[in-house]
């Protein structure tokens, strides 16, 4: 099957950065949390995809299309939402939307009717006098209206209040939720992706550390507490130990074959607790950079 | 693809209006004897000029380099878009100007005709310059502001030389007249028209090479 996504050993430096050599592939249907902090070439990445920023070497290809800059087939298949939102602002929304109409053949304005009834966007106000918040809903129902069937979300919630971010994400999420595109979601924050995530992929320094599987990730990550007579528990599958006297908490990265080593060094009164998905992307962050 | 540039007359409307309001104004003066060919020439072009700056400014305030590069379009169209509309826009005025010329009130003199075509294609100079000069910043060399210095002391010069030699007494009649004959032949109007192109080119080049597209 055709990948929604092929990163292929790609390159891009500015003065003092570099993204890559950098590969990474999603699935058609698959959403991939694409993690790390700021600085790391998350949106780097993202724009190199887009078009927005031509990467030295490598290739990148959009459902087997590559991205080249003279060739527009692959932008038909992508919905794009950055970290900065760009309209015509004097245009009201609903111009902004009129215009862009023409440029795609699948445009459908009956899910844009849809989407603004979800969003609450109000489509009779200037683009430059919506509110935060508004301006990123405008943003998705842009990049949502022509069914794009890979979905590349930089950070878009970025520079909204709390409030706002909670009340665009959880729509995002309920639009997306039953949706079968790909979706390649940056963000530092894991917590505004970990619902609707299959994967996650983390990016430090411009290099991709790794990837798991969500479901994967929770199974395995577990916090443990125990009791043992002794300080020095330097087992492999461990990335965080506190202890205090005999009690001793850790975090493993392979719950199971922790607790039978522990088991094996005469540990006591063992217990596993699951971790959220935000708190093992924590200690991963932590161990790779 | 002529979707953007549509969009963009459509968009600062209100400029054009004022804009080429005030130039339809000055035609009419003209046409009517009221004013000298060489001032309505002039203060269209600066009028040109004012359109061009307020529309550039108003593009780089609202990104719309990134607006336009992230729609399914190739960059190639894209910067072939960017300069159709600088052209259209000075085409109109320079149509006006044609007007202008075929009326009785205008001296009807084949050197005109040459001064006319040079000055519009001086125009594009000067504004094609200015977008090499916000294009050579998309490429980070240490050789960009003195190459954008020299390309706009040149420009400048070439612009103020032609009118100060072309219009030394802007308010008379005379002017055409007392301009040097070089200034009036079709060699002249070539070679003007041919460094246009080179500068448009030029630019055209230097967008497609870019490095990123954010701004």
């Amino acid at each position: 099957m055709t990948k929604a996504l092929e990163i292929d050993d790609v390159v891009k430096t500015y003065p003092g950065f570099k993204l890559g050599p950098l590969s990474l592939d999603l699935e058609p249907e698959r959403v991939l949390a694409y993690i790390g902090p700021n600085g790391s070439g998350k949106s780097t990445t993202m724009h190199c995809l887009i078009g927005l920023v031509k990467a030295c070497q490598g290739s990148m290809k959009i459902f087997g299309k590559e991205n080249k800059p003279d060739k527009t087939d692959w932008k038909l298949d992508i919905g794009y939402i950055g970290d900065v939102h760009v309209f015509y602002e004097n245009w009201t929304a609903e111009k902004n939307l009129k215009h862009l109409k023409k440029f795609y053949s699948k445009w459908s304005d009956q899910l844009i009717n849809n989407l603004v009834e979800r969003f609450k966007l109000p489509l009779n106000k200037r683009a430059k006098d919506l509110s935060s918040g508004s301006r990123v809903k405008l943003s998705l129902i842009s990049a949502l209206a022509h069914s794009p069937k890979l979905l590349l979300l930089d950070d878009p919630t970025s520079g909204l209040d709390p409030v706002a971010r909670k009340e665009v994400l959880d729509t995002l999420f309920e639009v997306l939720e039953d949706d079968e595109r790909a979706i390649l979601y940056s963000t530092h924050i894991l917590s505004d992706i970990s619902r609707l995530a299959d994967e996650l992929a983390f990016l430090v320094d411009g290099q991709l550390m790794s990837r798991h599987e969500k479901d994967e990730l929770t199974e395995n990550w577990r916090r443990i507490s125990f009791q043992l007579d002794r300080n020095d528990v330097d087992l492999d599958s461990i990335v965080n130990h506190i202890s205090k006297g005999n009690d001793h908490q850790v975090i493993s990265k392979n719950y199971r074959a922790t607790i039978k080593q522990l088991q094996d060094l005469g540990a006591r009164n063992i217990h596993d607790t699951r971790l959220s998905i935000d708190e093992i992307a924590v200690e991963i962050m932590k161990e790779k950079m | 693809m002529f979707r953007t540039i549509f969009a963009e007359i459509k968009y600062f409307k209100g400029l054009f209006i004022i804009i080429y309001g005030s130039i339809l104004f000055l035609f009419i003066k003209t046409v009517i004897g009221e004013l000298n060919a060489y001032d309505f020439m002039i203060s269209s072009s600066i009028l040109f000029f004012i359109a061009m700056g307020i529309w550039g400014i108003a593009c780089g305030v609202e990104k719309r380099e990134r607006y336009v590069a992230l729609l399914p379009l190739s960059i190639k169209k894209i910067g072939i878009q960017g300069l159709l509309f600088i052209i259209l826009i000075k085409a109109s005025i320079f149509l006006l100007w044609v007007i202008a010329y075929f009326t009785k009130h205008i001296q009807q003199d084949s050197g005109f005709i040459w001064t006319m075509i040079s000055l519009a294609m001086l125009n594009l100079i000067v504004v094609g310059v200015i977008a090499i000069g916000i294009e050579l910043g998309y490429y980070g060399t240490r050789f960009r502001i003195p190459i954008f210095v020299i390309f706009m002391i040149g420009a400048i010069f070439l612009f103020s030389f032609s009118l100060d030699v072309m219009s030394p007494a802007m308010n008379t009649g005379v002017t055409f007249l007392e301009s040097p004959e070089f200034l009036k032949t079709p060699i002249w109007a070539l070679l003007v028209s041919l460094l246009a192109g080179f500068i448009l080119y030029l630019d055209y080049i230097l967008f497609m090479n870019r490095k990123y597209f954010l701004n």
